[in-house]
């Protein structure tokens, strides 16, 4: 099928390869530039409006129980070239025993002063399974202040995984907010992989309160704090229910000078049963990772540069 | 043949002023695998990261250290290493993200012969169930050495030494481990391999005991191995765990 595209989604897709996603525009199920919808595909199994508003979009999109989409969804939130003010509103609603992949790229092109705001929250219902992959492109050039904030409703069995992913580019000013609600159990992992460059202020913040019976959570965050970067990690886990159990787990890297780090646990437990961890380390590259790449002949640099890349893929 | 690393009269002291080693002389010969032997805490380890560079970069206090006719003295790890001298750490690291595959294909990228895959057979792990493992945390303590000394195989050095590769690999492969050792030895890398059991000893060319920071006696390794049963067990009543594990070994 030949596809008639937009300029803008070629554009996009240039991003996306630059930042490792090997994706080619008929894969895309959905692409919008702020609020100008360039491309939309129907996709069997999931039902999707779209409203555009003044400053972005507002999303409904319903997956029935028992649907099971055996390749995964891509849909493309950009924002070319407009700058100013952007909102995304997502809601997204999964069926009982329903399994869904969604790939979600948040492209921020070049030249641009953007204030952006995305809000999604997921409801996933009983039995079912939903990963959700958010990558981001953040052009350099680019001036960013960017809020992400996931809400995550987990019903009894339901499984959930989220990763975020900025890790080329720049990062900006970026917040993300990831809060879930994990019922009976049901099971919710959420990564983050970060990156901060020079003059880049990183947040980012899990809340897993774990609400039913023998509900699991693991938040684990990767960050990644180069020269005069700033970033803060902040992890919090309630285990109200019995049997719950959660972990947290941050490691954030120095590499260069100037850096600002900060990691804030907290752990509070309303029942006796439920058992929460935290695991946190700051600091520069493990020394011992260095000398065991270097003794294959890399050089400082060069095993500085594996190790990062690992941590981040 | 001859010393292919020659270590002359090294002293190190630490910053506080403890004497580590106090005047070491050993040579290993092109083509051997020679074992050091000696008690906890007799400065093996401090020994075998000064050879390799590794260790914090420390250097020697005193002394010089030859590797293939050249003083590399002040060279960093990483030169040491393409100059064909590495190091197997007694724990090797773990790394996020990077697979068995990615982990032996940086080893290899000085040898371009090296099949990877054959490497992980010959430490007895299927490529199959390997080469796309993460080299983190998911890999058992004996599963991250063999996989090290996979990667050694990789890089084919001149020179490997082995620092306790062999703590951590149960009993049952320990046979095979020392065979592995000579296979590496008939493919040309010479080893220096620090070890405390003695079924690895046995397999060496020759023998080192290095005692309170000092080579005492470098010859054949059946009579170094009795030497340091009966010496310097002797002198480690006060260090019982070793003796324990001694006795488990020869038992």
């Amino acid at each position: 099928m030949k596809l008639n595209l937009d300029s803008r989604i070629l554009q996009g897709i240039d991003f996306l390869h630059k930042v490792g996603v090997n994706i080619q525009p008929q894969d895309l199920a959905f692409f919008v530039d702020k609020n100008e919808i360039l491309h939309k595909k129907p996709v069997q199994g999931i039902k999707s409006e779209v409203i555009p508003t003044e400053f972005g979009i507002k999303m409904r999109t319903v997956i029935e129980p028992g649907v099971k989409i055996d390749y995964p969804v891509a849909l493309c939130f950009g924002n070319i070239s407009h700058g100013g003010e952007h909102i995304n509103e997502q809601e997204l609603i999964v069926g009982e025993g329903a399994e869904v992949k969604i790939y979600t790229f948040a492209l921020i092109g070049p030249g641009q002063t953007l204030h952006r705001k995305d809000l999604v929250t997921v409801r996933i219902g009983k039995n079912a399974k939903v990963e959700l992959y958010d990558i981001h492109y953040h052009d350099r050039s680019a001036d960013i202040n960017f809020y992400a904030e996931l809400n995550a409703y987990l019903d009894e069995g339901a499984y959930f995984y989220n990763l975020l992913k900025v890790t080329d580019q720049k990062s900006g000013k970026f917040r993300t907010k990831f809060y879930g609600e994990v019922g009976p159990r049901a099971v919710a992992v959420v990564e983050a992989k970060m990156k901060a460059t020079e003059g880049d202020d990183v947040v980012v913040e899990d809340i897993m309160k774990l609400v039913g019976e023998e509900a699991r959570g693991l938040s684990k965050s990767r960050i990644i704090a180069l020269d005069g970067a700033k970033a803060e990690f902040i992890g919090e886990a309630y285990g109200e229910a019995p049997n719950s159990r959660c972990h947290i787990d941050c490691a954030e890297v120095v590499k260069g000078e100037n850096v600002v780090l900060k990691n804030i646990p907290v752990l509070v437990s309303t029942n006796e049963t439920a058992k929460l961890t935290h695991e946190a380390s700051i600091g520069k590259i493990d020394k011992k990772q260095l000398e065991t790449l270097m003794a294959k002949g890399l050089t400082e640099d060069e095993a500085t540069e594996v190790v990062v890349q690992g941590m981040l893929r | 043949m001859g010393a292919l690393l020659e270590v002359r009269n090294l002293k190190y002291r630490t910053e506080e002023g403890k004497e580590i080693l106090k005047g070491v002389n050993l040579d290993v010969k092109e083509g051997e695998i020679h074992v050091l032997l000696g008690p906890n805490g007799a400065g093996k380890s401090t020994l075998a990261n000064l050879i390799a560079g590794a260790g914090g970069y420390e250097e020697p206090t005193e002394g010089e250290i030859i590797f293939d006719g050249k003083v590399i003295n002040g060279k960093p790890l990483y030169e040491r290493a393409k100059m064909g001298l590495t190091i197997a750490f007694q724990e090797p690291a773990r790394f996020e993200g990077i697979t068995v595959e990615e982990y032996l294909k940086l080893s290899a990228r000085n040898n371009p012969d090296a099949d990877i895959e054959s490497c992980l057979r010959k430490v007895g792990l299927d490529p199959c169930h390997y080469l796309y493992r993460f080299v983190d945390d998911s890999l058992s303590g004996g599963e991250r050495k063999r996989i090290e000394l996979a990667s050694i195989m990789c890089m084919k050095p001149k020179l490997a030494v082995l620092d306790e590769i062999d703590s951590g690999i149960d009993f049952v492969s320990i046979d095979e481990i020392g065979n592995l050792f000579k296979t590496m030895r008939d493919e040309g890398t010479t080893l220096l391999v620090i070890t405390h059991r003695e079924n690895i000893a046995n397999i060496a060319d020759r023998a080192s005991l290095l005692c309170d920071g000092q080579i005492v006696e470098t010859g054949d390794p059946r009579k170094i191995i009795k030497k340091f049963e009966k010496e310097c067990l002797v002198c480690e009543v006060q260090n019982p765990s070793l003796v324990k594990e001694v006795k488990v070994q020869n038992n």
